[in-house]
């Protein structure tokens, strides 16, 4: 584990290229010399920051789901939903699969994602020492990919424009807490990566 | 075999797929077909109702003076699973014949694809919201209608194409000859 730099080679993920790691300044980022693929990205955070950076995520996700998204007055009725209540909305007008979609995509995986951020920042050395940070990582990963919090926001912002002109509209809790989660999420996923753990792990 | 560090399970490369990109794109691309075509919200209030495909809503928000969101509306939903339908599909053409044309570029072209692909879940979560908000029953109400669950499968197949192809296989004619 504890190899010097100089003689870990690393393998492109995209091409298969060996390549030689290069360790970063903030703010520079390593690329594959052959097919340009970003390999490492230099940050100056901390186990501490990153740390901080998950319990507010937490905290936005538990607003973005327990407050209203937006609220609607139309006709002299006034209507809002939360997040899950748009998902049982889609639920019960017949389409169940696309619910379960959503309520995965835009609940689920980033509530999991964060969770597992938690986790996995908090234990690092433990879960270093016990060979199994390398698997959470790669979940982390993985739920990467099917959360979809910044696409949920625009979309919300569609319906929005489109209601506008019809309805007296009230942008609620929940979406402004959305929106401050996606910067909020993309700095997580720049620590939370094998790069920057493993290396945290081994310096501490 | 499997990575003593993660004990992810280590292929020298991702075991068919070629056979399950294409599989996805195919897959993806009969149902475009109907996504397009069929209604993804049926509107109603007490005057009108009427049925909206994703093109006739980016029809609406350009009229209705918010063009700007129309054309992201019609580039998310639109162009993006198409490009990525024909991206892949030119992807997997050209690696299956191990073509040595324009490799980098080809690797750019996966990378775009990869990162694009999830913009165009926009419309599904757009009709979500819409759907949940407007429910005064005869006086106003939002229904979802079957193209976005077409859709919601055509950007789900896109987006396990786009991962079950595996880039590596690009360089491989570069390296078969050195």
């Amino acid at each position: 584990m504890n190899q010097a730099l100089s003689t870990t080679k690393l393998v492109c993920p995209q091409c298969d290229l060996l390549a030689l790691p290069a360790s970063l300044r903030a703010d520079e980022v390593s690329r594959c010399p052959r097919c340009g693929v970003e390999l490492d990205r230099g940050t100056h955070a901390s186990r501490e920051a990153a740390l901080a950076i998950a319990a507010a995520a937490a905290q936005l996700w538990i607003l973005m789901n327990v407050f209203p998204l937006v609220s609607l007055s139309l006709a002299g009725t006034r209507r809002q939903t939360t997040l899950s209540g748009a998902v049982v909305a889609l639920a019960t007008h017949g389409m169940p699969a696309l619910a379960v979609l959503v309520f995965l995509t835009a609940v689920v995986v980033p509530g999991a994602e964060i969770a597992l951020a938690f986790y996995v920042l908090g234990r690092l050395q433990s879960l270093a020492r016990a060979g199994a940070l390398g698997r959470l990582v790669r979940w982390f990963r993985t739920l990467r990919r099917w959360s979809m919090v910044d696409v949920f926001m625009l979309g919300c912002l569609v319906s929005i424009v489109k209601l506008a002109h019809l309805a007296d509209l009230v942008v609620g809790p929940a979406l402004w807490a959305c929106a401050a989660l996606l910067p909020v999420l993309a700095f997580l996923g720049l620590y939370v990566r094998p790069q920057k753990l493993f290396a945290g792990s081994n310096g501490g | 075999m499997s990575c003593p560090r993660c004990a992810a399970v280590v292929y020298v490369r991702a075991p068919r797929s070629l056979e399950k990109t294409s599989a996805y794109v195919a897959a993806a691309a009969i149902l475009y077909i109907p996504a397009n075509v069929l209604p993804v919200m049926h509107s109603s209030s007490l005057l009108v109702s009427q049925d909206d495909t994703i093109l006739s809503g980016v029809v609406y928000l350009v009229r209705s003076g918010s063009w700007p969101l129309g054309l992201l509306v019609f580039f998310a939903s639109v162009m993006v699973p198409l490009l990525k339908i024909l991206a892949l599909g030119l992807l997997v053409w050209t690696s299956a014949r191990r073509s040595r044309a324009h490799m980098l570029a080809r690797a750019r072209l996966y990378r775009v694809v990869e990162f694009i692909g999830r913009w165009s879940m926009l419309d599904i979560f757009a009709v979500t919201l819409l759907v949940a908000l407007v429910r005064m029953g005869r006086v106003a109400s939002v229904l979802p209608g079957p193209g976005a669950l077409a859709f919601a499968t055509v950007v789900v197949l896109t987006l396990l194409a786009a991962h079950s192809f595996d880039p590596r296989l690009i360089w491989d004619a570069a390296d078969a000859n050195d």
